[in-house]
């Protein structure tokens, strides 16, 4: 339900309320007297919208795990990442507003993606899907809290609610990535397949070997003719 | 004198090539096509004044997609192998679990579903096996560009996909973002390859075959 809630809201709040006028290419639009216009570099505004939409995929993915979770650390974490993105995409907004950029309300196609894979799972296979989801999602909002973070031109309130951001994000991560061990669903940190010793490359190091035994023979063979060699006292 | 040069030469490069295992240029010389970027496709091209007039977000809105089904079955038509699909997870020492039974494969639950829109889908298997001999990935370090795999869903559905490239790695040094989650749609199989230590009974590489679907 909270997903769905999401997914509506944000096509709810879309294109049509945030777009009084068209500006002009490369000018920002203030949607509010004040608000410092054509002073936003196009840097900013993507970090912005890069960190929108990490806070969206969050606020999503929370909802969906609240939904459809089954087991306790699913329960017990997606209310948290509901809470946290929440809190990252009203910052994420504020900071944007006051730097004179607007911002939209709807998942990317690949967010999309994402989550119509996971609402088709259910039980245990959701829930190591849904932290797995989680891990890469948080990972991508730390990400686009760095962009702010360095981006020159962020002001000093959206540098601040970054740092903000990003301890939180830490802190979430820590919890999802230990959940996401006990449940099986880490990312692989290897692949051991194979026991049979029948599809080697090769058995030996047989090149080596060879030419080691030849520099062998021909120093060996280089000492005898060179004792030969000599004139006898 | 010279003999004696030489003879140095040669037992100084058996000795490099056998501290260093000659890996770099194994590795190397067996990477075949481009591997497709797991970073997560680009949006469509947004002005800035799009973005700050509120018209679009960062992103786009895609039309309702197919969300991708459980993998039952792998085809690699063009060799004339087919192997079943079984779930698998990670394990506690965060190796990938492999089904023993080398002639089944391991699909990675928690990575994207067949024919999702989004991320990639692993299917792993065993080369070979002490006690059941040659697995159904085995033929993976002859896979050429072009070839097909195909998927089946556990609902029916036949999710194709074509080889884009081929790359060996050592175990060690498997990139995290072959199993990356919310890029490009692909398809990755992995199985063993190299050399075989036969203390440690395994192999010291990993062949991976990257595969797009098709469209």
């Amino acid at each position: 339900m909270l997903v769905a809630v999401a997914l509506t809201g944000a096509a709810a709040c879309s294109s049509g309320e945030q777009a009084p006028a068209m500006p002009t290419p490369g000018q920002a639009a203030p949607p509010n007297p004040g608000a410092a216009a054509g002073q936003v570099s196009d840097a900013t505004r993507q970090a912005f919208g890069q960190a929108n939409q990490g806070a969206l995929a969050l606020v999503a993915l929370g909802g969906l795990g609240t939904d459809q979770g089954v087991g306790d650390q699913v329960k017990g974490l997606a209310p948290d990442l509901t809470s946290q993105g929440q809190a990252l995409l009203d910052q994420v907004k504020q900071a944007a507003t006051a730097q004179g950029v607007v911002l939209g309300d709807q998942l990317d196609a690949q967010q999309q993606s994402l989550i119509a894979d996971l609402q088709s799972r259910s039980g245990q296979p959701f829930d190591a899907a849904w932290l797995q989801a989680a891990t890469t999602l948080i990972e991508q909002a730390r990400t686009a809290a760095n962009a702010v973070l360095n981006d020159p031109n962020a002001s000093p309130e959206a540098k601040a609610a970054a740092r903000d951001a990003l301890a939180k994000l830490d802190a979430l991560a820590a919890k999802v990535q230990s959940a996401a061990s006990s449940a099986g669903a880490a990312t692989p940190g290897s692949v051991n397949a194979g026991t049979g010793g029948q599809a080697a490359s090769e058995s030996a190091p047989l090149l080596p070997l060879a030419l080691g035994g030849a520099g062998l023979v021909l120093i060996g063979g280089a000492a005898v003719w060179t004792r030969r060699s000599r004139p006898e006292s | 004198m010279f003999l004696a040069l030489l003879g140095l030469a040669l037992l100084v490069t058996g000795v490099v090539l056998v501290t260093t295992g000659g890996q770099a240029p194994r590795v190397g010389s067996t990477a075949v096509g481009d591997v497709p970027s797991a970073a997560p496709v680009p949006a469509p091209p947004v002005s800035p004044a799009q973005v700050s007039s509120g018209q679009v977000s960062s992103g786009q809105v895609a039309p309702p997609v197919f969300a991708g089904e459980v993998p039952v079955r792998l085809d690699l038509p063009d060799r004339a192998v087919t192997a079943p699909v079984v779930p698998v997870g990670t394990g506690p020492d965060g190796a990938l679990f492999i089904p023993d039974p080398p002639q089944t494969v391991g699909w990675w639950a928690p990575g994207a579903l067949a024919g999702s829109g989004t991320g990639t889908v692993v299917v792993a298997g065993h080369v070979d096996s002490r006690l059941a001999g040659i697995g159904a990935l085995a033929v993976l370090p002859d896979l050429t560009v072009g070839e097909h795999v195909v998927l089946t869903g556990e609902r029916g559905a036949v999710l194709p996909y074509r080889v884009v490239a081929r790359r060996e790695f050592v175990k060690a040094a498997l990139p995290p973002e072959t199993f990356d989650r919310a890029g490009a749609p692909r398809l990755v199989l992995i199985t063993c390859g190299g050399r075989f230590d036969r203390s440690t009974r395994s192999y010291e590489d990993n062949i991976v075959v990257y595969a797009e679907p098709v469209a």
